[in-house]
């Protein structure tokens, strides 16, 4: 009778001192709560690199964030490698295709009609609507409330307008202003935004009187906070340009595949869905007869 | 010190150890029920901190990985700096490590590239989002690992890889541990202590009421006094005193209806005796009326005188000799009531009758029980029904024969058998020993007075005489007379 109890009690004790080491080694080993897992090896691709130049205007990871799924779609697609390569200004990218570092490059609209046809550049594609090329204009825009009704309001006043080199901004100062028989000067100020979200967001909250956008861009802001004052002729979009002298097949590969994205169909749509706003619809060819108009607006430089 | 505590088949300690083992188990399992979950929590939290580190470090690495690889503006070693910043105002990390697509290292505030499970080979990971692993590095201790892969659309860069000591962590998980413990530890033995005192009141108060059962006396005054009590212990003692004076009252009833029987039995049996003397001393009267009737007829036949008067004579001694032994048991009319030893009186008997035994070649066996107790009464009446029972059987076996005679303590009484050889007693007069005058013997040689008056005596003394008897294996008779401390 004793000695049973006795044990009992006393693998009672055992049991409760092991079941606490059992539980505190359990608590204390942190281990992998998850294993993690066993790395891929990325295949490494030795096909032959294309590079494909952009002009980054923003923080290059938005900037890739931008043209890497159209880099991921070509990849996939041509049998070359292709990567992009960033260059901060024109003057750059036009370097970069005349060493050949590059085979193609993305310019904007207006900078390409400024600088591309001396530097012996040709446009191949741009961003397509429909059948054609898309064409985008230019607003003038201020806030509901100020009392801005023409152009010629905006003697003393205050301007804000998207990049330098962008197309609403030169379209702005050569254009629209002087056509008010008004210059710069008659300006109580222009200030330069990189993105042309900022510059409506700042004539909202009335930091300026004024603001010059892509029409577009305005019209996503229907809330009734801003008001269109001037609207520019259509202009083309951003072409991605090549030298004049390339007739490389890796080239040719790059403009058939993109030429070949139809939103029509449903893969090419779906592909195009992930894609930035400015090329969503795919690409159309164009040529330097495509800028004619642009060109004059920019002030052609010519060699 | 424990076995006095704990008793091994207590009542107490098989109440404390099976509640001991209860509370514990419930206790340990709630705990660590508890303890898990907090792991879960605070194991999660850390992971949350890891990857706000790592993403928050992930946008300046990815942006540094752009530019270096597309030749813009952010120099050689910034993003090394920045790491260095990083790891200085967060004190818990231990490294930040950051590695191109092909596993190269390109910054890190770690001197040497920590080997990590997904660093093996310089492949991209397989997912998109942060990935965490504890690691016990040594002597370093314990880290939690973190990686990101540094992606743009399907582009590799490469990985981000922090490292946050884990060591803070699990000192707060065994300082938890530590203290549920103790929780556990003292919560079982505070409610075993309090468990163990009232235990110890309520057994204290049982083995008062077993102190008193013991101490109990129907023969005394009082009854054993217990502390009064508002509790369930309480209710038992009440009930124990009420059925202590229950049982005096019926004792004492029994007493009275003892002392009631005593007396009727005594009136029946001289009632008996005297119908018995009537009877038997009537028929020498009449015999003897009867001779001097036939004398007066003719009182000169002196031959026929002389002859009545032998047996007028006869008819008188006779009657003598019953009055003479009734005289004997009349002596006394009211017994003596004291304590004696059967055995001795046994004994004397024994030896008084020893030369009639020897004489007649009969062997007289004594087998007397040593721890006999004492029963109350009169040694001589005693005695005298002893020597009725030896004489009978003596005059039972008549020539060569034994008797055994045998005392034994029997339930608080005193039973004592005379049991011989002889030729026993039959069947049918087997009802009849006891009856006055009942005799098999020759007239003038017994009176059948012996068992009567034994019978008489031994009913006085409050107890029993039985006769046994098979028909040719002898006669037992059986006296059995209560004990001192009964009666
Ligand atoms: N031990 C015995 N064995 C056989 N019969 C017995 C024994 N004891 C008694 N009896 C029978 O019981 C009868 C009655 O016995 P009891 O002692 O009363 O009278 P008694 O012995 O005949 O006469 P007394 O005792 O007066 O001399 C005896 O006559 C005998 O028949
Ligand atoms: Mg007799």
């Amino acid at each position: 009778m004793r000695q049973p109890r006795l044990w009992l009690a006393l693998a009672g004790v055992a049991a409760f001192i092991g079941l606490n080491l059992l539980v505190l080694v359990r608590v204390l080993d942190l281990g992998p709560p998850q294993p993690p897992r066993k790395a891929e090896t990325e295949n490494d691709d030795t096909r032959p690199v294309v590079r494909v130049g952009v002009i980054s205007r923003y923080a290059p990871r938005l900037t890739y964030d931008a043209y890497q799924p159209v880099m991921d779609y070509l990849n996939a697609a041509g049998t070359h490698r292709y990567e992009l390569k960033l260059s901060t200004s024109y003057e750059d990218a036009a370097a970069q295709l005349e060493r050949g570092d590059v085979s193609a490059s993305f310019f904007g609209a207006w900078i390409y009609a400024r600088v591309g046809p001396a530097l012996g550049l040709v446009p191949v594609l741009a961003p397509r609507d429909g059948d054609g090329v898309a064409t985008a204009r230019a607003v003038l825009i201020t806030a509901t409330g100020s009392g801005i009704g023409s152009v010629a309001d905006l003697r003393g006043r205050a301007v804000a307008l998207a990049s330098r080199n962008s197309y609403a901004a030169n379209w702005f100062l050569s254009e629209c202003l002087p056509g008010a028989g008004l210059l710069v000067a008659d300006l109580d100020s222009v200030h330069h935004y990189s993105h042309h979200q900022t510059v409506v967001y700042r004539v909202r909250d009335g930091h300026h009187d004024a603001g010059v956008v892509k029409e577009d861009v305005a019209q996503r802001f229907d809330d009734g906070s801003i008001r269109i004052v001037a609207r520019s002729d259509p202009y083309p979009g951003p072409p991605l340009v090549v030298r004049g002298d390339d007739d490389s097949p890796a080239l040719a590969e790059l403009i058939a595949l993109l030429l070949a994205l139809d939103p029509a169909e449903p893969a090419a749509a779906r592909l195009l869905a992930g894609w930035d706003n400015e090329f969503n619809r795919g690409f159309a060819r164009v040529d330097a007869a495509t800028y004619a108009q642009a060109r004059l607006l920019a002030g052609e430089v010519t060699p | 010190m424990i076995r006095r505590l704990l008793p091994h088949d207590s009542l107490r300690t098989r109440i404390l150890l099976a509640t001991g083992a209860t509370i514990t188990l419930v206790m340990m399992v709630v705990s660590w029920g508890i303890l898990l979950q907090w792991r879960r929590t605070v194991l999660a939290k850390e992971q949350d901190y890891a990857h706000a580190v790592v993403q928050a470090f992930s946008v300046n690495a990815l942006e540094s990985l752009i530019a270096e690889e597309n030749d813009l503006a952010p120099g050689e070693g910034s993003l090394e700096g920045y790491a260095a910043d990083f790891v200085r105002q967060n004190p818990r990390l231990r490294h930040i490590v950051v590695v191109d697509a092909d596993g190269d290292l390109i910054a890190g505030s770690a001197g040497t590239l920590p080997a990590s499970p997904t660093t093996n080979n310089g492949g991209t990971l397989a997912r998109p989002g942060p990935v965490s692993w504890f690691r016990n590095d040594g002597d370093r201790g314990w880290i939690l690992e973190t990686e990101l892969a540094l992606r743009t659309g399907s582009r590799h860069w490469g990985r981000v890889l922090v490292g946050i000591e884990a060591d803070s962590v699990r000192r707060e998980l065994l300082r938890a541990f530590l203290l549920l413990l103790g929780l556990v530890v003292a919560i079982t033995g505070a409610m075993l202590a309090v468990l163990w005192t009232l235990l110890d009141r309520l057994l204290r108060s049982l083995r008062d009421l077993v102190g008193a059962m013991d101490r109990l006396d129907l023969g005394e005054a009082g009854l054993p006094e217990l502390p009064p009590r508002a509790d369930e212990i309480g209710v038992l003692f009440r009930h124990f005193q009420e059925m202590g004076q229950r049982l005096r009252r019926s004792r004492r009833e029994l007493l009275d209806a003892r002392e009631q029987v005593y007396h009727a039995e005594r009136l029946a049996a001289a009632g008996r005796l005297a119908a018995g003397v009537a009877h038997e001393i009537n028929n020498p009267i009449n015999g003897v009326r009867n001779c001097i009737y036939a004398i007066r007829r003719d009182p000169t036949d002196t031959a026929q005188t002389l002859e009545y008067l032998g047996m007028m004579d006869e008819g008188l001694e006779r009657a003598a000799a019953i009055v003479k032994k009734l005289l004997g048991f009349a002596r006394k009319q009211e017994p003596a009531r004291q304590p004696l030893e059967l055995n001795a009186a046994i004994a004397s008997v024994a030896r008084l009758l020893s030369f009639d035994c020897e004489r007649r070649r009969v062997r007289l066996d004594l087998d007397l029980a040593p721890d006999l107790p004492l029963v109350t009464g009169d040694m001589q009446l005693l005695q005298d029904v002893f020597t009725n029972l030896l004489i009978n059987a003596v005059d039972a076996i008549g020539q060569d024969g034994a008797i055994t005679v045998t005392s034994r303590h029997v339930d608080r009484q005193v039973r004592v058998t005379v049991a011989d050889d002889g030729p026993g007693i039959r069947h049918e007069d087997l009802p009849r020993v006891f009856d006055p005058f009942f005799t098999t013997k020759a007239p003038g040689e017994g009176t059948g007075l012996g068992l009567s008056i034994s019978l008489g005596i031994v009913e006085a003394h409050g107890g029993r005489i039985r006769a046994g008897s098979e028909p040719g294996g002898g006669a037992a008779f059986i006296v059995t007379l209560p004990t001192e401390d009964v009666t």
